[in-house]
């Protein structure tokens, strides 16, 4: 397991008693029932459980993509109860998002791609984040391929493009939806480890939705969903 | 990748087919408007060159002629009567009439517009007529403008080569003394200038009418002032105006009376709305077929405004990669266009300015209905 996590600082996801329906009036249909758990600094948390069971709707809620009605939710110290739209925007800012499809824009370059996210951090200078773009697309095997267009490059290297994409601007929490779905077994090992890395590098803590088994030992932590509700731990800390 | 300009002209020159398609719409836009609000211009420019050659301090004209290029007469009596008015020092009457000319080399049969300058001083501004008014004096003597369509045939080379020309005009020889220039309107192919008595010769008519009157007034009087007395005068039966009163009423003629306002302003909308369509098709499939990947920019924290801000960058790179070409096209058409009909086409800085914003206003707003799309990105829905 992993060192570096820090279970006194403050954590970086703190979810209290949180519950969320879709719809309203009779066609109300409620997902998440009190869901309780915090995600500290450094830590790889993985969200498992059946398809259905609310693990996508987790993660959109805890990165602020939608807006919390019942119960409490911080991130990385922005209470999103009664966030503004721009406090969601900022907090976002600070968060990697990594999507089971990679959206990456299909006018872009590898390296372009990358260098767009750049944009959200006009406080980082060109040089360093051009160094910043380069040393991110080698980490993640893409040094011979920075100037290919998406069109050119195959799932697994897209996917890691948008790795790159969510890590090049530092981001203290990463929110990946089953990353390594649409990859074969070695480059999934591969993205995996990247995270891994990532957390313990730069102390980043990752909530990670997946079903492959196969990564289950990179988890400080799983939690298990099932229809809407967190399974009692299987390890608690 | 430090700024939006950058990734806007990267997603608009992706596809070089796209580009070409959409940049072609706009040139073609600009095209369109230029030429036609060049064709206006050259309309109200050209029917206001005559009017414009007028140095009389009033203007005479029947209450029923609605412009003075297609007068009804009046009796001339009306106009002598007012020198008997203190304020008045001299009045010139000008007939105006249609004749039918004889091109001399090819036998073809076109109309002209005959002008007959009463005597007295001259208050129709015609370069050349004073120089030679002996020879315009003597029976069937004119002036030809030399600004008239080419079908005319050849008057002013002949002329400058010494050859004598004899024209027909209302099946009378006329002997053209020397040319003039005055210019030509979407009416009226050509312009002669005679004395009233010759004029009379060529077109009998009821003796005593006249088409327009011109007034001089005596120094230092008000012509406003001398015009609302006149009109006590004469009461309803002639219609008295200032030098920019006239002016006024010319173009208000071509304002309401000519559809030359509706056409070319119709021409001009069209090109106006083929460029909207085409920039609008192209970022409005740009925008719908990026829709996942929009909504991802937005879920990693671009802002509604980033997105919005990248369409309408499109936009503006695109009028002005469409504008620049657009001008010279319309340069060449203005050059031909002058050679072939005669009228003054001038690209003037004020339509230059006009047409360029009217671009821009045309892709900002093909860019702002393409938007209405963006908000169909909804960046909770992509994972
Ligand atoms: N936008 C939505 N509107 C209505 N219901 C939704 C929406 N998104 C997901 N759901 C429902 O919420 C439940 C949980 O979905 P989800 O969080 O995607 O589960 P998981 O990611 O664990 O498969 C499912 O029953 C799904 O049908
Ligand atoms: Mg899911």
């Amino acid at each position: 397991m992993n060192d570096s996590i820090d279970t006194a600082a403050e954590p970086i996801v703190n979810v209290k008693h949180l519950a969320f329906s879709f719809g309203e009036g009779d066609l109300c249909k409620q997902i998440l029932f009190d869901i309780n758990f915090n995600v500290f600094p450094g830590e790889i948390v993985l969200l498992t459980g059946p398809s259905g069971s609310g693990k996508t709707t987790i993660l959109t809620l805890v990165g602020g993509l939608r807006h919390v009605k019942t119960g409490e939710l911080k991130v990385l110290g922005t209470d999103f109860r009664d966030a503004s739209v721009m406090d969601l925007v900022r907090t976002r800012r600070q968060i990697g998002f990594i999507f089971q499809a990679h959206n990456l824009l299909d006018f872009l370059s590898a390296r372009d791609n990358v260098a767009m996210a750049m944009q959200l951090h006009p406080e980082v200078t060109g040089t360093e984040s051009r160094e910043r773009v380069s040393e991110l697309l080698e980490m993640v095997g893409l040094k011979d391929r920075m100037d290919y267009y998406p069109a050119k490059l195959s799932g697994g290297q897209r996917q890691r493009v948008a790795i790159a994409r969510a890590l090049v601007g530092r981001p203290q929490l990463v929110l990946a939806d089953e990353p390594t779905a649409a990859l074969d077994s070695h480059s999934g090992r591969e993205v995996v480890e990247l995270l891994q890395r990532l957390a313990t590098d730069h102390g980043a803590a990752i909530l990670m939705v997946t079903h492959d088994n196969r990564v289950l030992n990179v988890a400080d932590r799983i939690i298990e969903m099932e229809d809407g509700r967190i399974k009692q731990p299987l390890n608690s800390p | 990748m430090r700024s939006s300009w950058q990734v806007a002209w990267k997603q608009l020159s992706h596809s070089k087919v796209k580009l070409i398609v959409a940049t072609a719409g706009v040139v073609v836009a600009v095209l369109l408007m230029l030429v036609q609000l060049g064709f206006l211009n050259a309309a109200y420019d050209s029917s206001l060159a005559v009017p414009k050659r007028i140095t009389a301090d009033l203007v005479v004209l029947s209450p029923q002629s609605p412009t003075f290029a297609t007068p009804t007469q009046f009796a001339r009596r009306l106009l002598y009567r007012l020198p008997a008015h203190p304020a008045v020092a001299d009045v010139q009457s000008i007939y105006l009439g249609t004749g039918r000319w004889k091109n001399p080399w090819d036998k073809s049969e076109r109309q002209i517009l005959v002008y007959g300058l009463g005597a007295g001083e001259n208050m129709l501004q015609i370069p050349g007529f004073a120089d030679a008014v002996d020879q315009l004096q003597q029976p069937d003597v004119g002036l030809f403008d030399r600004r008239s369509r080419p079908t005319f045939g050849p008057v002013s080379d002949a002329l400058s080569k010494g050859e004598r020309v004899d024209v027909e005009v209302n099946r009378r020889k006329i002997t053209i003394a020397a040319c003039t220039e005055i210019g030509v309107t979407l009416g009226v192919d050509g312009n002669l200038f005679v004395t009233d008595t010759n004029f009379l010769r060529l077109f009998p008519r009821i003796p005593g009418s006249i088409d327009l009157g011109l007034i001089r007034l005596k120094p230092n009087v008000d012509p406003a002032k001398a015009r609302d007395e006149l009109v006590r005068w004469c009461g309803t039966d002639l219609r008295i105006l200032t030098k920019a009163e006239f002016i006024a009423f010319e173009k208000h003629f071509l304002d309401t009376g000519a559809p030359i306002n509706f056409i070319f302003g119709l021409g001009t909308a069209v090109g106006f709305f083929i460029g909207f369509v085409i920039v609008y098709q192209i970022l409005y499939t740009e925008v719908s077929t990026h829709l996942p990947q929009f909504a991802t920019l937005k879920a990693i924290g671009f802002t509604d405004n980033y997105l919005l801000r990248l369409v309408i960058q499109e936009s503006l790179i695109l009028a002005v990669l469409g504008y620049l070409p657009g001008t010279l096209l319309s340069w060449c058409v203005y050059q031909i266009a002058a050679r072939e009909t005669q009228l003054p086409m001038a690209l003037t800085m004020f339509r230059l300015t006009s047409v360029l914003a009217l671009t821009i206003t045309m892709c900002i707003f093909s860019a702002a209905m393409a938007m209405r799309k963006l908000r169909a990105a909804d960046p909770a829905d992509i994972f």
